[in-house]
């Protein structure tokens, strides 16, 4: 657990957040923009759209523009013939070990935005943990799982 | 959930059709010497009409709550209209119980005991016999009264408690199903039949009964007098809401006006009851206590009034806890509990208790008698570095500083308080601190903290962990500290996490190198070179 694990995930993976985050993003100022036109209507203080206005900004500049950026930096990942190494976190860096012989399956997913980018997530779960390798393009994301699935082998006797 | 169980079972058919398994089956039919005498079968069967009884039990304990409100409601409009509505609802519970009852059957066919139950919605259950891996017989004061028992059939899978439940079973009944079901059920790490008998013949099986007095010592030290003092504390704040005042004022005075004597007699006298009911309690829960070990398993009886029994295959022990309350750890007496992968007694105990009460310096040889492998659970572990201590510190005052500084601006008078929990939390701090450690062996790893009552030791095996994970956040970074977890499996599917706070950087490297099966492999090429 000194070294960190040698591969970024796709860099697309960015876009993909920011898309997503903008969704949310839109959703919280169409509330601003309703509170707008609620503070015209009806002689409001100015105080609170601005304060709330000013909040839509920084929220906007650090979900949209910020934190994917970081969050992609931070994940990383490497896939040993005995076990699979996980990196990830802002704030809280976390690394995790998941040994092949304690992963029960592994799953893919894609939503919308990810597969208009070609990506997948990776979900590996063990019998007690379930761990996420988010946006691996789509080859390295089947290629992963059918790897695991190949090398995991669930040890009977120590269930 | 579902998806969870059909994804297992979806696992399982492939594994029984893939051409290896076969061998494997195959293979160990041939082995089994113990003659296969023909498929096990038990003709249908309902349960004991007092399973009616239960099941009544069940609904109205299960839905006293909505009862109470309607009942409420009702009377609001008329009493005549509550009564009419517990007579309605008690006609229709009984009914629905004789119904349910009448369908409900279970038998053992074609290697599978088969569950059907349900009035309208039919549900059958099947569960082969080879996947059944522990049954229990237990017996409430009702039960014992007309000569029933409950039985429990446990799968590995899933981890809810009991998978199957059959409320009420004439003992005669109960045991013939045991005789079937042991015929068949999985032998795991799947030993040949006479392996298992010579066995069973060579280990004589070790039992261990708790003795009156040591039930004693447990039931003074449960700290069930701490829980029972609040209970009373917190009845006697809002007594005030529930009696007509001038009772209460009349009480109050009346008690003031007593001597100083008689009041220090009478909270005398209610301690040593609060005491006494401490001790009942506990003698009640562990009255009886025994754990046996057996080839495969260990078993372990106890309850005063309803006798349980739990069977723990060895191979579903995934730790040893140890642990040492507050009250006990001076007397130098613990409590050793096993994390199990399945169920245990009950849902409020996850984690089966192996020995209510025992000596410290009596655990090593228990282990080594009992759970072998974990005989050096006391072994000094080694402890966080100096430069952690000032989190543990900040964690556990920074509630009491917050709230001092309100305290200081409206109520100046009263800012001792806050000061005294200050310490006092800052001593917790320190001490959550100084227990704190970790052991690392070739095969095992033990995890040593406190919680706020109890030090707990934690021993377990590499084999055993699921995954390990190493965090550190920006402060930790700077200093290299580091917080590891271990994650276990545990009763309910999502796993039983242990987690060491703020170690230095370096030990949590050394722990996940310990952990990483590439490192190990790495130093045993090492060392064959």
């Amino acid at each position: 657990m000194r070294e960190e694990p040698k591969h970024l995930i796709a860099v697309n993976a960015i876009r993909a957040w920011r898309i997503s985050a903008i969704i949310y993003m839109i959703i919280l100022w169409l509330l601003i923009i309703g509170l707008a036109v609620l503070t015209y209507l009806f002689d409001f203080l100015l105080l609170y759209i601005s304060i709330a206005a000013i909040i839509g900004v920084i929220f906007t500049f650090f979900f949209v523009y910020a934190i994917p950026k970081l969050r992609y930096r931070r994940w990383r990942y490497e896939i040993f013939e005995q076990e699979v190494y996980i990196q990830h976190g802002i704030l809280i860096m976390t690394r995790t070990i998941i040994p092949m012989i304690r992963v029960q399956h592994v799953e893919t997913e894609q939503g919308p935005i990810l597969k208009k980018y070609r990506l997948a997530t990776v979900m590996i779960s063990t019998a007690a943990t379930t761990h996420q390798i988010p946006a691996l393009t789509d080859e390295d994301a089947s290629d992963l799982r059918d790897r695991i699935s190949t090398l995991a082998r669930v040890d009977e006797d120590d269930v | 959930m579902m998806f969870k169980d059909d994804k297992q079972r979806f696992d399982e058919e492939k594994r029984e059709n893939s051409p290896e398994n076969y061998q494997l089956l195959h293979e160990s039919n041939e082995q089994e010497t113990v003659p296969e005498d023909e498929e096990p079968v038990l003709a249908a069967r309902r349960l004991h009409p007092a399973g009616m009884l239960f099941s009544f039990i069940k609904i109205v304990k299960d839905s006293i709550f909505g009862i109470g409100i309607g009942t409420v409601a009702f009377f609001r409009q008329s009493p005549t209209s509550a009564l009419l509505f517990i007579g309605g609802l008690a006609v229709l519970l009984i009914v629905l119980s004789i119904l349910s009852w009448s369908r409900f059957t279970y038998r053992v066919e074609a290697g599978e005991l088969r569950i059907e139950q349900g009035i309208l919605i039919r549900k059958k259950r099947y569960i082969s016999l080879n996947r059944i891996h522990k049954m229990d017989i237990s017996a409430n004061l009702i039960h014992r009264l007309i000569h029933l028992v409950k039985v429990q059939v446990d799968t590995a899978s899933s981890g809810d408690s009991a998978e199957m439940e059959l409320s009420a079973v004439r003992t005669k009944h109960a045991y013939e199903l045991r005789k079937v079901l042991k015929n068949k059920t999985v032998k795991t790490p799947a030993p040949s039949e006479t392996d298992v008998n010579e066995k069973e013949a060579a280990v004589p099986h070790s039992i261990r009964k708790i003795t009156w007095g040591r039930l004693f010592i447990a039931g003074t030290t449960s700290g069930s007098i701490g829980v029972i003092l609040l209970a009373l504390l917190f009845l006697y704040s809002q007594a005030g809401q529930f009696i007509p005042e001038n009772i209460f004022n009349d009480t109050v005075m009346w008690i003031i006006q007593l001597s100083v004597v008689f009041i220090v007699g009478l909270s005398v006298l209610v301690l040593v009851l609060i005491w006494f009911a401490g001790v009942l309690g506990t003698m009640i829960k562990y009255g009886n206590f025994s754990i046996e070990k057996r080839a495969n398993e260990l078993f372990v009886e106890r309850g005063l009034w309803e006798a349980k029994e739990l069977t723990i295959p060895f191979d579903r022990v995934q730790a040893i806890q140890i642990d040492q309350s507050i009250l006990r750890q001076p007397f130098g007496f613990v409590q050793i509990s096993a994390i199990i992968a399945g169920g245990s007694f009950d849902s409020k105990e996850p984690f089966p208790v192996l020995f209510p009460l025992m000596k410290k310096k009596e655990v090593p040889a228990f282990l080594e008698e009992f759970v072998p492998g974990y005989e050096h659970i006391f072994q000094e572990v080694t402890p966080l570095a100096k430069k952690g201590l000032k989190y543990y510190m900040v964690k556990s005052m920074l509630f009491f500083v917050l709230a001092l500084f309100p305290v200081l601006y409206f109520f100046p008078q009263f800012s001792w308080v806050p000061i005294l929990f200050i310490v006092l939390s800052g001593l917790i701090g320190w001490f959550i601190f100084k227990e704190a450690g970790y052991a690392l062996f070739e095969k095992q790893i033990i995890f040593q903290r406190r919680g706020l009552w109890n030090k707990k030791t934690m021993m377990t095996f590499h084999r055993r962990v699921q995954t390990t994970e190493k965090s550190r956040h920006k402060l930790q970074q700077i200093e290299a500290l580091a917080s590891i977890e271990i994650s276990l499996i545990g009763s309910s599917g999502v796993g039983t996490h242990f987690r060491l706070q703020h170690v230095q950087d370096e030990a949590a490297n050394q722990i996940g190198d310990w952990f990483s099966y590439r490192k190990r492999q790495q130093k045993q090429a090492e060392w064959q070179e």
